[in-house]
């Protein structure tokens, strides 16, 4: 997942969920995965050394599953805004229909809201993503979208 | 898809292929090529390369220009994982909306379907 993900399939992760984690762990990793690629390599783009670690706090695994999660078009399950509980409140927009990037770690709903909040900070909040009337960072949208356009090429990413 | 979109609302044409990295000018994109090369370089290992492509972005564009455009290759360095590790599908209206360049640029080989 950190050095390769362009390799990933289907049939490895079955066969880690069959071995290894339960699904939402395996979301979990995806999120925590995620979370230090995105500084760290905004970092590296900067010259800095990567951030350290937060040091660990105490308590345990919330185990929280929601109860609406159910298999959709992923290979991890996920929740569909119609199915989302009281715990799942405000990880989708009200005003139009969530992207598959936001279903994706739905399983685990604290780290969508925590991904997207890097999301707002290091691309665009959601609202103005579609906005090209005006420019709302140093770089304008249609920079901002050659960046993401190649860095998804050079990692093989499709989405 | 948002950087066509992007053009179309200023009526301007961007060289999409410059996503695969070749094109040698900026692609119709202000910076374009500048911009690749950061983010080529932030990917990759060279040092000395990363180092030049930051100092050539920073001294044409300015560092608040550099801070955003480390800031977006982070995140979506990041946004691929999530999407290739959870196997995420491309939504319907996007598939449709990017069918034409997808084919034109060959980027179907990269979907997940195909590396069970």
């Amino acid at each position: 997942m950190r050095t390769d993900p362009g390799r990933l399939g289907e049939r490895w992760y079955r066969s880690v969920i069959a071995r290894d984690l339960t699904e939402e762990q395996y979301v979990e990793i995806v999120s925590v995965v995620a979370h230090t690629v995105a500084i760290d390599t905004m970092a590296r783009g900067l010259g800095l050394d990567a951030p350290p670690l937060p040091d660990p706090e105490p308590g345990l695994p919330s185990h929280y599953r929601p109860a609406g999660a159910k298999p959709g078009g992923a290979w991890v399950p996920w929740v569909e805004p119609a199915d989302a509980g009281a715990a799942e409140a405000g990880i989708y927009p009200n005003e139009r229909p969530p992207a598959n990037i936001m279903k994706a770690m739905s399983l685990v709903p604290d780290e969508v809201r925590s991904f997207f909040d890097l999301v707002t900070h290091q691309y665009l909040p959601g609202a103005v993503m579609r906005d090209f009337s005006r420019e709302y960072r140093a770089i304008s949208h249609a920079q901002i979208e050659l960046l993401a356009a190649r860095v998804s090429a050079l990692n093989r990413c499709l989405y | 898809m948002l950087l066509r979109a992007s053009g179309q609302t200023h009526n301007r044409t961007y060289q999409l292929v410059a996503v695969t990295g070749a094109v040698e000018g900026d692609g119709g994109v202000p910076y374009g090529r500048r911009l690749v090369m950061f983010a080529e370089a932030v990917l990759g290992e060279d040092d000395v390369a990363l180092a030049r492509a930051r100092d050539a972005l920073m001294a044409a564009m300015g560092p608040p220009a550099l801070v955003d455009a480390a800031g977006v290759v982070g995140l979506f360095n990041a946004i691929d994982r999530v999407a290739d590790a959870t196997g995420i599908p491309l939504e319907p209206e996007k598939a449709a909306a990017s069918a034409d360049f997808r084919a034109a640029l060959d980027l179907d080989r990269f979907a997940v379907v195909d590396r069970s």
